[in-house]
């Protein structure tokens, strides 16, 4: 902290002239709370900005969104994201748990804030949810989790609403427009992450299937070519073969087959050696 | 799960084919195969399907695409490799297709974002021709028949590398495609092949 004595050099300390009227100081501690907020904005967009999300499982990446908007969203005690598969909400990560909780009461009352925000496709702000009209059995429900204030943001896809962002904080009147905005920024990439993660693990586990189905058929394929040397059999008698030893040794047809590529590969190479 | 909404019987048919003589069921494959056909619809509204190449010696091409589509409906597409999921999958790609141009252009910066991949990675209307305009599994018979080859050598003597070797020197000397020599090479096995 600098003192009176760290007046700049060529700078005369103020007078009392110098100082604010209350009017004043009002506004300039305004100001300095807003620039506050927007370096908590910069700072969580920036994270936000550098976010990959193909390497990260869907989990990660949507916590790591909720992290950035728990800093950037004043006020914010705690973020969730909940997510809407096959007509049941689910929250899939949460940065407190007390966000869990009160997200559990709403999914088995079917009311509070991220219902209404997913049924109405609009952000939900709520500065008393205790005494909340729109949710008469959730509010009282909810007050053992000290939340009192709600902003639920839906995120919204080509296909409609797929979740919510909901951001809760243990003090009255905390969200307003601005901040529902703000939550905005955050609800997009979070609904981005969501369908690029689901286009990312179709095509992973796709690949994968075929991969190793390609990998062991080509196993199997050797296999009946290296019978069908040995002893003139067809590619359906070597198959059948290959069946039988599987069920008689209890053992995956792959790992038949492997078995006796590597017992020819092993022959060929102890003639080789001799 | 019915499948059939979003995959072609004839495809669905070309996968269980895939799988036949294996333990596994080719359900699994199948089912990731709709979910990726409806995800894809539900990003990119004009969507018209997609073809999956695994790469390596005997790539194989599996094209899951809309019902009579023409090449002359393919009016934009988009490339990207899978190699970010690991060494099996060096030389595998997929291209997705749509029939509304600029269609690709949010998804191709988003995966390109998502991967951590410079965009010129992740290719923009230059695959506009798949190699089957209907959907089904390119490369199968291939594969298999080049594999059982490779077995009969290997039944004969050869190592796995030598007999790979072999197969591709009898194909050069007959100016022969992989293919053609393995068929010749397993006909001179077994005349009922």
């Amino acid at each position: 902290m600098k003192g009176p004595d760290d007046v700049p050099a060529g700078k005369t300390p103020p007078s009392a002239d110098d100082l604010p009227n209350p009017d004043q100081k009002a506004s300039l501690e305004f100001e300095a709370a807003r620039s506050a907020e927007d370096d908590d904005l910069e700072e969580g967009l920036t994270a936000l900005s550098h976010l990959a999300t193909g390497r990260m499982g869907l989990k990660e990446t949507l916590l790591r969104v909720a992290q950035c908007a728990s800093r950037a969203i004043p006020g914010a005690s705690g973020v969730g994201l909940t997510l809407i598969e096959k007509g049941r909400a689910d929250t899939i990560v949460a940065t407190e748990s007390f966000v869990t909780e009160m997200d559990a009461v709403q999914y088995d009352l079917k009311q509070g804030p991220c219902i209404t925000a997913v049924a109405d496709e609009q952000p939900i702000i709520s500065g008393s949810i205790a005494s909340d009209p729109r949710w008469p059995e959730f509010g009282p429900q909810s007050a053992g989790c000290g939340v009192q204030s709600s902003l639920s943001i839906p995120l919204i896809t080509s296909d409609g609403v797929i979740g919510s962002l909901n951001v809760y904080a243990h003090e009255k009147n905390v969200f307003d427009d601005r901040a529902a905005l703000l939550g905005g920024y955050f609800g997009v990439p979070a609904a981005i992450a969501v369908q690029n993660a689901q286009i990312l693990a179709e095509s992973k586990r796709l690949a994968l299937h075929l991969r190793k189905a390609l990998s062991n058929r080509i196993t199997v394929e050797r296999a009946i070519g290296v019978l069908m040397t040995r002893s003139g059999e067809s590619p359906d008698e070597a198959m059948a073969k290959i069946r039988t030893i599987s069920h008689t040794e209890h053992k995956k047809i792959d790992l038949v087959a492997q078995d006796i590529v590597d017992t020819a590969v092993r022959r060929a190479h102890a003639r080789r050696i001799g | 799960m019915d499948f059939t909404a979003n995959i072609s019987l004839a495809l669905a048919d070309d996968i269980r084919e895939l799988f036949e003589n294996l333990d596994e069921s080719s359900t699994d494959a199948c089912s990731s195969l709709a979910s990726l056909r409806r995800d894809f619809k539900l990003i990119v509204r004009s969507s018209l399907g997609f073809t999956l190449r695994l790469g390596g010696n005997q790539p194989v091409t599996l094209t899951s695409i809309d019902h009579f589509v023409s090449s002359s409906d393919i009016a934009t597409s988009l490339w990207f490799p899978l190699s970010w999921m690991g060494p099996d999958q060096f030389g595998s790609s997929i291209v997705f297709y749509a029939g509304v141009p600029g269609a690709l252009v949010d998804l191709s910066a988003d995966l390109a974002f998502a991967l951590s991949l410079p965009l010129d990675c992740l290719r923009l209307d230059q695959d506009l021709s798949p190699d089957l305009l209907e959907s089904g599994i390119v490369g199968l018979e291939e594969a298999s028949t080049i594999s059982r080859a490779i077995g009969a050598l290997i039944g004969r003597g050869h190592t796995s590398e030598t007999a790979q070797a072999e197969l591709g020197r009898q194909s050069d000397e007959a100016s022969q495609s992989l293919y053609h020599s393995a068929t010749r090479l397993l006909l001179a096995v077994n005349s009922d092949y």
